[in-house]
């Protein structure tokens, strides 16, 4: 808020802020071998709800790098979704044997 | 359906259990038909059975000896009715039946238990169920008496086809002052929390319009039995107790998962465990099972009544879960102090131990509760 | 009072990052989907809260942290229940667990 989108506050607490974001991103990307590789279609949901979870810190983890609370609402959604997901996606398979 | 019955027994027979729905004369009209039916082309007797359990100590009004009796008689009315017009021989008996629970609450496991004691005492394997049919008991997520009596108990089960008007009952629960208050009261606080506290004015104008608009749709469908302040205080207070034990048993388990998923040799010996739970009731369940779930080694897989169907991962959580800590601790939260005195789901099992007592956590008795506990204050389940 | 709060912060979010990677991990080496949903569950759940915890930390006593507080229960709730709601399709769909004893 102080300086615009940059990183605000600056001190060293946003900076652990912002690796942690970079840490959580890059094992959230190796996760994406586990959807590409199933086998089941449950193995690449839970990693696809993984892969949300891990969104949502992502945004949160910015919010406070940045100091912008209303990520936090963009979290929030983000979240929701990523349940409703899962939900949705389960509910299917069973029901229609699968999704597409 | 009519061949399976064409066996060489004296008597048929078919079995409606009865509860005040929408649908029941509907249900009850089909039933008759079907009997009339069976008794035309086998040219034999057939007892058709209404049958609605009540519970003598129940408070007044929920399940009343005298409520169900005259539910009863109209349920019989109809039927007879309905063979009048088609049956002049008289081959069809109605016969209502209102076995008695043995306490309140009943749990939906004994409600079943009471219908299925009558329709096995007359041998009957036709069950006709109101699609809509309520229990008057609270039942967990999305399993109904259909689910019970043909996928666990294995009766011959027909749906009455009946025209429904909508898709009431079990969503719905009585509408009441305090339901909307508490609905209209936590959007609120929802809103503004979301909202900020920026322009005051406008946000408290805006944030009571929106709550008054959500209670007014959801009121309805947001609890299950009407909120008592004096209720809500004390289970908020347990519920406070509780989230710290709940936070350490998570803990726990993900440092116990971490060294499993680390160790190089990911020393796992995964089961499915199958346990009867020793809480019933939506929210009771769903903590349970959301509790086993997040702590160490578990996942609750299958959630049927009270049955679950849990997968463990190490044969170290597997003895955690029948030692039952959590299971005592959600009992706690929802039934009180008392209620804790419970058998665990070891000796429920008669699981022989292997002594192989784990972490005691934090729970004040950890000690295999006695054995002799389970019919204190009428929460206690049937302990089998 | 600011060194406190940043260690605070620091130890939350590589504790958190942790038990992420943990989940990772897990979800790559447990041989079938249950143990992988146990994985998932769990560690994702904590390394969620810890790092929502750093961000309340940061933020310190303002509406902001309510929200996180928020986010938190929301997935402390809706985590597990995914989850479930995972293995349970799995489970219908008749998809047997793996056990010790057979291979891969």
């Amino acid at each position: 808020m102080i300086e615009g989108i940059g990183i605000g506050t600056g001190g060293t607490g946003s900076t652990l802020l912002l690796a942690g974001a970079v840490g959580v991103v890059f094992v959230s990307v190796l996760l994406l071998g586990r959807v590409m590789l199933g086998p089941t279609m449950q193995d690449r949901v839970i990693a696809l709800n993984v892969i949300g979870s891990n969104a949502v810190i992502v945004i949160a983890l910015l919010a406070g790098a940045m100091d912008e609370p209303a990520f936090l609402d963009i979290a929030l959604v983000y979240a929701l979704l990523n349940f409703l997901m899962s939900i949705a996606i389960s509910k299917f398979t069973v029901e229609r044997g699968g999704v597409l | 359906m009519t061949t399976e019955l064409g066996s060489g027994d004296a008597d048929f027979g078919f079995l409606v259990p009865v509860s005040d729905s929408p649908t029941l004369d509907e249900t009850v009209e089909y039933a008759a038909r079907e009997a009339r039916e069976v008794a035309a082309e086998t040219d034999e007797h057939v007892d058709l059975f209404l049958v609605a359990p009540i519970t003598p100590d129940g408070p007044p009004g929920v399940t009343d000896r005298d409520d169900v009796d005259h539910l009863l008689e109209r349920a019989a009315a109809v039927a007879t009715d309905t063979l009048e017009m088609t049956d002049p021989e008289g081959s069809v008996d109605v016969r209502t039946a209102m076995p008695e629970l043995a306490r309140y609450p009943p749990n939906p496991v004994e409600y079943v238990d009471a219908i299925v004691a009558v329709a096995d005492e007359r041998e009957i394997e036709t069950v006709i169920v109101d699609p809509d049919h309520r229990m008057p008991v609270e039942t967990p997520i999305g399993r109904s008496i259909e689910t019970e009596l043909r996928d666990i108990r294995g009766f011959d089960l027909e749906m009455a086809p009946v025209e429904r008007p909508a898709r009431k009952g079990r969503l719905v629960t009585r509408g009441g002052l305090a339901q909307f208050l508490s609905v209209a009261g936590l959007s609120f606080g929802f809103y503004l929390v979301l909202g900020g506290f920026g322009d005051v004015m406008f946000d408290l104008v805006t944030g009571g319009v929106t709550a008054l608009l959500v209670a007014g749709v959801l009121s309805r469908i947001t609890f299950e039995q009407t909120p008592q302040p004096t209720r809500v205080v004390t289970t908020a207070w347990r519920w406070l107790l509780y989230v710290p034990y709940l936070l350490w048993k998570i803990v726990t388990a993900n440092v116990q998962i971490a060294y499993v998923v680390l160790h190089p040799s990911l020393p796992i010996d995964p089961t499915m465990e199958r346990f009867e739970a020793g809480v019933w009731g939506g929210t009771a369940t769903t903590t349970l099972a959301n509790s086993i779930t997040l702590t160490p080694g578990t996942l609750t897989v299958d959630v049927r009544n009270r049955e679950f169907v849990v997968h463990s991962l190490t044969s170290g959580s597997r003895e955690d879960l029948l030692d039952g800590g959590l299971e005592r601790a959600v009992r706690f939260v929802f039934y009180g102090r008392s209620a804790m005195r419970y058998p665990s789901p070891r000796e429920r099992l008669a699981v022989n131990t292997e002594a192989n007592a784990s972490d005691g956590g934090a729970e004040t008795e950890t000690g295999t509760g006695n054995a002799a506990a389970g019919d204190d204050d009428g929460t206690a389940g049937e302990s089998s | 009072m600011v060194e406190y709060g940043t260690v605070a912060v620091g130890a939350l979010v590589v504790s958190g990052l942790f038990f992420t990677f943990v989940a990772v991990v897990g979800i790559y080496r447990l041989p079938d989907l249950y143990t992988r949903t146990h994985a998932a569950s769990k560690s994702d759940t904590l390394g969620a809260l810890l790092a929502l915890a750093a961000v309340g930390v940061t933020f310190g006593v303002d509406t902001a942290t309510i929200k996180v507080a928020l986010l938190a229960l929301f997935m402390l709730i809706t985590s597990p229940t995914a989850a479930h709601a995972i293995a349970r399709a799995a489970h219908d769909q008749d998809i047997e667990p793996w056990q010790r004893g057979d291979e891969s």
